[in-house]
């Protein structure tokens, strides 16, 4: 029992930075899950004879220039950039990964047609891409995941092309191929399996600069629009009363602050524990 | 050396048309009609009487009905000449104005990039050269803390506490040194993580390497490993580092100059996506990815000068 006890320490020593990033995470979490049904307060109710209170018991937070509680729509808030980020990087990995496997099982022109394509959209740099994007498709949180999307899912295929190029050589992979598996077959459930790891890792270690890519569109007025409480709108309503009220910028800047940290410190956690080297690899991005 | 630099370019030209083309059918999906777009900015305010008739005049000045590809073309071949097309809203030169746009962009970014250069890549050395121990630790922790924080918020902090409670600093202008500092600290906090975490890495991976173990049986000082053969072996990395963080400054920095009203090509760009003007966002895109296709290219030659694998090798990896 005290051996394992000491492991535990020793586990917890060696890969603090994962320790502390999923405790806090998990924090995070359950406050997002918790939180909407501890708030006392309408996120949306406007209420003009309480405006620009500052934080008191009522309102911890303070109310922001409609006599809305900052609070609850902080906390209403993290379901949206955390939920933008999440649908980001699952469906860029998904599309990415998917690209990436194909483009290294297939070799040949596909494999060089497709990653000339990766090498164009990694030579964009990656918040004016998704500037062009939205000023095409117009604003709104859809626009802002698909933007974000068509910036991420390169980086998840050159990853996941590597990955497969080394996984190919196995014997393994050759030995599915002597007993006559489809392409599929061997795609789905030989290649796809060996490199997940890896892509859940890099994929962990976008999620903080992803949030902060969302919130950032959000602030400029091109994502999440007026009344949401996405983080980077807020701020920005915030910004014209940062003399009278910072609370109204300052609360929901914190709370993407905490977040993207504990998903970063989660990341680098999980890299360190995994894989050190292929961290550094995505850290050349 | 020489026929690996015209590869280069070649290559990186390349690069260049095929993001102008991208870039040009990303902008050309819009919805709307352009023309519409155009006349609304030459007669503000009165939109209804803008006629069908002058529709199809404005089409055929600026070649609207023409098939995308043969658009691009026509884009192509002036751009290729230095006409980069004509503002919508500025009626001027779209290359006119990025170019009077670059050198404060660019003067801001090396500032900031500079620091934070100075900062951590003597942090990242020292972390790296002592694994684990409290300091790697702590800055490890400061560096992933300092890329959390949004850059927008960030700068509405730095205006709370400097200018709004302090009222040390002024918030917007560009005439004196003083209005250096905030944008400055903003661009340059968002940097320090990238620059350090790289620092770090490479410095670690060399300090793994057997020529360091060799050094250090032959009773070699920690000090004389580092400055003898460390060093020498992290240039290439943090060279390239500095490549890429140099190239992205002219795209780096949208949010901080529409914050501080700084006049560069990041609040141009900005400015025209708000108003849909087509031929200066093409403008900008493209200017900002060829600072960054001409840095990576510079990085490519000085590494390749410096490295005779990569020269030989063709490739990095």
């Amino acid at each position: 029992m005290n051996n394992k006890l000491d492991g535990f320490r020793h586990f917890c020593r060696r890969n603090s930075l994962f320790v502390i990033g999923s405790i806090s995470v998990i924090l995070i979490l359950f406050t997002m899950t918790v939180g909407p049904s501890l708030c006392t307060h309408d996120p949306n109710a406007v209420k003009y004879s309480e405006k620009c209170i500052s934080p008191c018991a009522e309102y911890p937070f303070g109310t922001d220039f409609s006599g809305r509680c900052v609070l609850c729509r902080v906390i209403y808030g993290a379901h949206i950039s955390i939920g933008v980020a999440l649908v980001v990087v699952v469906v860029g990995a998904f599309i990415g990964v998917t690209v990436g496997i194909v483009a290294g099982y297939a070799g040949g022109a596909v494999d060089s047609i497709l990653m000339r394509l990766v090498e164009i959209m990694l030579s964009f740099p990656g918040t004016i891409f998704a500037l062009a994007v939205l000023g095409t498709l117009g604003n709104g949180t859809i626009n802002q995941i698909i933007a974000l999307t068509v910036v991420r899912w390169a980086h998840y295929a050159r990853l996941a092309r590597g990955e497969t190029l080394t996984v190919m050589n196995s014997d393994y992979i050759q030995a599915a191929q002597a007993i006559g598996n489809s392409r599929l077959r061997i795609i789905v459930s030989y290649i796809f399996p060996n490199i997940i790891g890896q892509i859940i890792v890099i994929a962990t270690l976008s999620i903080g600069p992803v949030i902060l890519a969302g919130a950032a569109l959000s602030y400029l007025g091109l994502g999440a629009q007026i009344p949401s409480p996405e983080w980077g709108l807020m701020i920005n309503g915030g910004k014209e009363y940062i003399r009278q009220a910072p609370w109204i910028t300052l609360a929901p800047g914190m709370a993407a602050v905490l977040t993207v940290f504990a998903f970063n410190l989660l990341g680098e956690g999980i890299g360190d524990m995994i894989d050190p080297r292929l961290k550094e690899k995505a850290e050349a991005d | 050396m020489l026929k690996f630099a015209v590869k280069r370019v070649v290559a990186c030209f390349f690069v260049l048309i095929a993001v102008s083309f991208l870039s040009f059918i990303v902008l050309s999906l819009a919805p709307g009609d352009t023309a519409v777009t155009i006349l609304t900015h030459t007669f503000i305010g009165f939109d209804d009487i803008i006629h069908d008739a002058d529709v199809q005049t404005v089409s055929q000045l600026y070649n609207l009905d023409s098939p995308l590809i043969l658009q691009y073309w026509a884009w192509l071949k002036g751009a290729l000449l230095g006409n980069w097309g004509t503002s919508y809203v500025h009626n001027v030169p779209v290359w006119s104005l990025i170019l009077s746009k670059i050198p404060y962009t660019l003067f801001l970014g090396l500032i900031a990039f500079f620091a934070a250069f100075i900062i951590s890549v003597p942090m990242g050395l020292y972390a790296a050269a002592h694994r684990n121990g409290a300091f790697d630790h702590i800055s490890r922790f400061v560096t992933i803390f300092f890329g959390s924080i949004p850059n927008f918020w960030l700068a509405l902090v730095l205006i709370i506490v400097f200018c709004i409670k302090l009222n040390w600093l002024p918030v917007t202008g560009i005439g004196s040194p003083l209005n250096f500092i905030l944008p400055g600290i903003t661009l340059m906090v968002g940097m320090i993580p990238t620059t350090f975490r790289i620092t770090r890495s490479s410095m670690s991976e060399v300090m793994g390497q057997d020529y360091i173990a060799t050094a250090k049986s032959k009773g070699l000082t920690p000090p004389q490993i580092v400055s003898k053969h460390a060093l020498v072996n992290v240039a290439p990395s943090v060279i390239t580092m500095a490549g890429l963080e140099i190239g992205h400054i002219l795209g780096g920095s949208v949010i901080v100059e529409t914050i501080f009203v700084w006049p560069g090509i990041g609040k141009l760009l900005y400015d025209s996506i708000i108003s849909k003007d087509y031929p200066m966002m093409q403008g900008c895109i493209v200017t900002i990815s060829l600072g960054y296709i001409i840095a990576m290219f510079l990085v490519d030659v000085i590494t390749a000068s410096i490295d005779p694998r990569i020269r030989l090798g063709g490739s990095r990896n």
